[in-house]
């Protein structure tokens, strides 16, 4: 009898042991989760049409964005659970995006060998660890696409992707890319022709562009990079920069036919072939404009959206500098260019022409919290970087917020 | 008949006093006084105020007040809605100058000598976002580029251009972007460009002394003599004192001469030598151009963007006992504590070099920030080494990037704080009264991104007015 006391006792002991474990499981399993949970909430934010509204609270968890306002984010701020608290000017802005971007791939994205070149992918050629992504992401940039330089007529397939690598478990770094909306870049212009292959003249690029673009067209079960972007199963992008050019690559991928028509990259002679683009219907990427560029470029973005043109914004970086694309938007409104659409062209635009829109570009339900704490609008050149999360991860915090904090 | 052809007479004198009249005292007189209403007026720190009421004439602020009786006739603008800032001053531009050139080291060369006062366009765009005034380097070279000047765009006829200040500051560049030894060649030929500027005042203030001396002994020595030739010596003292300089070169070559003669009766009476005229070293106009800033009287602004090259400005600038300008200074914040300790100031570029240059690999990108921490005092201009004068447009965007970084006003910066790195402060860069009156409305606060110029006045005048907007576009671009 004592001994079975004893023995049930010993028993007993284990049972609470592990009850108590298990409901210690239960009970912690929800403030971890909660924990997780970051509300965002204070200042500004950029909605996706671009304009600037009061914040109503961004619930950011398992990095994605939970809740903008409603019942979460009243829940969430009642049970006192981690939040960040934005200053009065702040805006929160979705991540910026760089359309036809250099960043960790400069010297290594023109291949000239070729000038129809349609497998040559450019996201293998880009350094996760290279220090312009770096740069990029502490000036607000978590998303960049980068093509080829325009230097073939068929120029590849560009990347699109985060500016944040992603890190495995053991540690090691990759690209963190979007593959499936890596663009076929066609191009026409004067880097492409060269003395040591075809074509030579300019005459001679629109016959080798025209005659590769109807083969791919002809053959109905081709797998190949033209046949499947012109089949509409893979993304494109059309650049050009002189009018001629302009007009003669579009009239050609018109002639052609195409399932989805590409966006357009050009920017010096914008109000020269306005007509076309307008004509065209799909999405153009103007800039790099810089404080040296003519006004004529300038006016281009204001035309273009006069006209009911979606416009969007190239950086260029690192060939210029990391605030290159809210240089070259601040510079669009100063020229015309209402400041809603040049915002939305930085973010929400700019993950449409990326193919991406479904994912980053705006503060909504379900998107990816790319993240960027501005200390005014980004379309003001004063305001700084405050913080930036990229996967709802924080992954730079400017010294000035950081005294900021202190000081509060 | 007869008195219609006695008229003619009178018409002539008419016409010929017209003619003759003075057009700038034509139009202070007949100019009828500004007065800019209800205007929200920037000022610097952030200061700010609403329905201010600026009134202007003969091209200066007379008065800034809530409310102003408008005098008779005078123009009025009803600025309700509007911001009113001074003009926008641009302290490194390349504005109207000729890009390019690669001419040879000469500090005789002058910015203002350069500057296209027909470059129409070009001056209208600065204009058409509130520049007002700019400082012009001569540029085009390493080494020693010769003057700067401070020009005002004020129109006057067909040509652009009042300048302020010719010789406002002596330029050079010490090739920042060039190979090492082709920049120790720079450096060498400009410490020798002062050091012999040196020499030759030394030489010069040592023949002023011996002329002195020489005039001095010569007069004694004709006393001594007899009394006929002490007149004549007297006479031709005197006759020295009134010529000046160059009459001082010449007289002692003639009592040189009249010496020689005296020679022969002296060695009668007396043994003693006449004394001897000190030689006159060869002037050189390229190495005068050098006193004044030897002098401390006008700064030399040394654009370098290396660490190394910003050092030899430094040891060129403590030497010399010049007043130095830092242009540039990519590479800033690597030596932050000598240039603090050195007591110079910096003017700071347009955007920071491209990311891809050796320069720019290495830059910070965040000098303005430092050097404000460090308390070195800075400005910044839309970079003389730009391609064109086109960037001084975008001067406040500019100082807007700067601020991003050391958070001070970006206004102030272009205006008040330019005009007295500039020596100009009693002129412009404030709006306030006895002020030229170089002012600017903006269709809202000039940091805001949709904001746009609408009238730029330079000296009273109306200098630009920004075409009337498309119906629509204007209200949603302030959003």
């Amino acid at each position: 009898m004592k001994i079975t006391r004893w023995r049930g006792g010993r028993f007993a002991w284990v049972v609470t042991l592990c009850v108590a474990s298990l409901l210690g499981t239960v009970l912690d399993a929800r403030p971890t989760a909660a924990a997780k949970a970051v509300l965002v909430e204070g200042g500004r934010v950029l909605a996706k049409d671009g304009s600037l509204g009061a914040n109503p609270g961004v619930l950011v968890a398992d990095g994605k964005i939970a809740a903008v306002g409603g019942v979460d984010v009243e829940r969430h701020r009642a049970a006192k659970l981690p939040t960040v608290r934005l200053a009065e000017q702040s805006v929160l802005s979705p991540g910026l995006i760089d359309l036809f971007s250099v960043v960790g791939a400069y010297g290594n994205n023109i291949e000239t060998v070729r000038a129809i070149d349609p497998e040559t992918r450019i996201v293998e050629v880009i350094d996760p660890t290279h220090r312009d992504l770096r740069s990029a992401l502490e000036h607000g940039i978590t998303t960049a696409m980068v093509c080829g330089a325009g230097a073939n007529l068929i120029d590849g397939q560009g990347a699109v992707f985060r500016t944040h690598p992603k890190r495995h478990d053991d540690g090691a770094l990759s690209l963190d890319a979007w593959e499936a909306a890596s663009p076929l870049l066609i191009a026409l212009g004067g880097s492409a022709l060269r003395p040591d292959r075809e074509p030579s003249s300019r005459t001679g690029a629109v016959s080798l562009l025209r005659s590769e673009l109807v083969r791919a067209k002809k053959d109905k079960k081709s797998r190949d990079a033209v046949a499947r972007f012109l089949r509409g199963e893979t993304k494109g992008i059309a650049y050009a920069q002189t009018a001629l050019d302009v007009q003669a690559l579009l009239a050609l991928l018109s002639e052609v036919g195409m399932a989805t028509r590409p966006p357009v990259v050009t920017s010096t002679e914008v109000p020269y072939c306005l007509d076309e683009l307008v004509a065209w219907g799909a999405p153009v990427v103007v800039g790099p404009y810089s404080f040296d560029s003519d006004t004529s470029e300038l006016e281009g973005a204001a035309a273009l959206a006069a006209a009911g043109v979606d416009v969007t914004f190239a950086g260029g970086v690192p060939v210029f500098s990391a605030k290159s694309p809210r240089i070259t938007a601040a510079l669009a409104v100063r020229h015309g260019v209402p400041a809603n659409v040049a915002r939305a062209g930085l973010t929400s635009q700019a993950a449409r022409v990326a193919g991406i829109a479904d994912r980053v570009g705006a503060i909504e339900v379900k998107a990816a919290a790319d993240l960027v704490v501005f200390s005014d609008d980004p379309l003001r050149l004063d305001a700084s970087v405050l913080r930036v999360w990229v996967g709802g991860v924080e992954v730079h915090r400017s010294d000035r917020s950081k005294r900021e904090e202190i000081q509060q | 008949m007869r008195r219609s052809i006695s008229l003619i007479p009178y018409l002539g004198v008419i016409g010929l006093l017209g003619a003759a009249w003075p057009a700038r005292a034509e139009a202070q007189l007949l100019e009828r006084a500004l007065v800019i209403e209800n205007a929200r007026v920037l000022s610097f720190n952030g200061w700010q105020a609403d329905g201010v009421s600026v009134l202007v004439r003969g091209g200066k602020i007379v008065q800034v007040a809530r409310k102003i009786d408008a005098p008779f006739l005078s123009r009025r603008i009803d600025a309700t809605g509007m911001t009113l800032t001074p003009g926008l001053i641009d302290v490194d531009s390349a504005l109207g100058m000729n890009p390019g050139g690669n001419g040879s080291s000469d500090p005789r060369r002058r910015a203002e000598d350069a500057f296209d006062r027909f470059a129409t366009d070009e001056i209208r765009a600065a204009l058409s976002h509130g520049v007002t005034t700019v400082f012009l380097s001569p540029g085009g070279t390493v080494g020693v580029a010769g003057f700067g000047a401070a020009v005002r765009l004020r129109k006057d006829g067909d040509a652009w251009g009042e300048v302020l200040e010719t010789e406002s500051a002596l330029c050079a560049d010490l090739g920042s972007n060039r190979r090492p030894l082709a920049r120790l060649r720079v450096w060498h030929d400009l410490r020798k460009q002062f050091q012999d500027a040196k020499a030759h005042r030394e030489a010069l203030e040592t023949y002023e002394e011996e002329l002195t001396d020489y005039e001095d002994e010569l007069a004694k020595y004709r006393e001594e003599n007899s009394d006929a030739e002490a007149e004549d010596a007297s006479g031709e003292k005197s006759s020295l004192s009134k010529r000046g300089r160059e009459g001082r070169m010449r007289a002692p070559t003639r009592s040189k001469k009249s010496g020689a003669g005296q020679k022969k009766s002296d060695k009668k009476k007396d043994e003693k030598k006449p004394p001897k005229k000190p030689r006159e070293p060869r002037r050189d106009p390229r190495l005068e151009c050098y006193f004044r800033a030897l002098d401390g009287e006008i700064p030399v602004r040394i654009i370098a963007h290396r660490t190394e090259d910003i050092r030899n400005a430094l040891e060129l600038a403590e030497e010399f006992r010049l007043e130095l300008i830092l242009v540039g200074a990519t590479e800033a914040h690597k030596i932050i504590d000598e240039i603090k300790e050195a007591d110079v100031r910096v003017v700071l570029g347009a955007q920071a070099p491209s990311p891809l240059s050796a320069a720019g690999q290495r830059a910070h990108g965040q000098q303005a920030g430092q050097l404000s921490e460090a308390g070195v005092p800075w400005v910044l201009g839309s970079g003389s080494n730009s391609n064109s004068g086109a960037a001084s447009r975008f001067l406040l965007f500019n100082s807007m990037l700067a601020s991003a970084s050391d958070q001070r006003d970006s206004l102030s910066r272009v205006t008040r704080e330019a005009a007295q790195f500039l020596g100009l402060s009693d002129r412009i860069g404030r709006i306030g009264r006895g002020m030229e009156a170089d002012l600017v409305l903006w269709s809202a606060d000039p940091r805001e991104p949709g904001a746009r110029v609408n009238r730029v006045y330079v000296a009273g005048r109306l200098a630009f007015e920004a075409p009337k907007p498309k119906p629509g576009t204007d209200k949603e671009a302030g959003q």
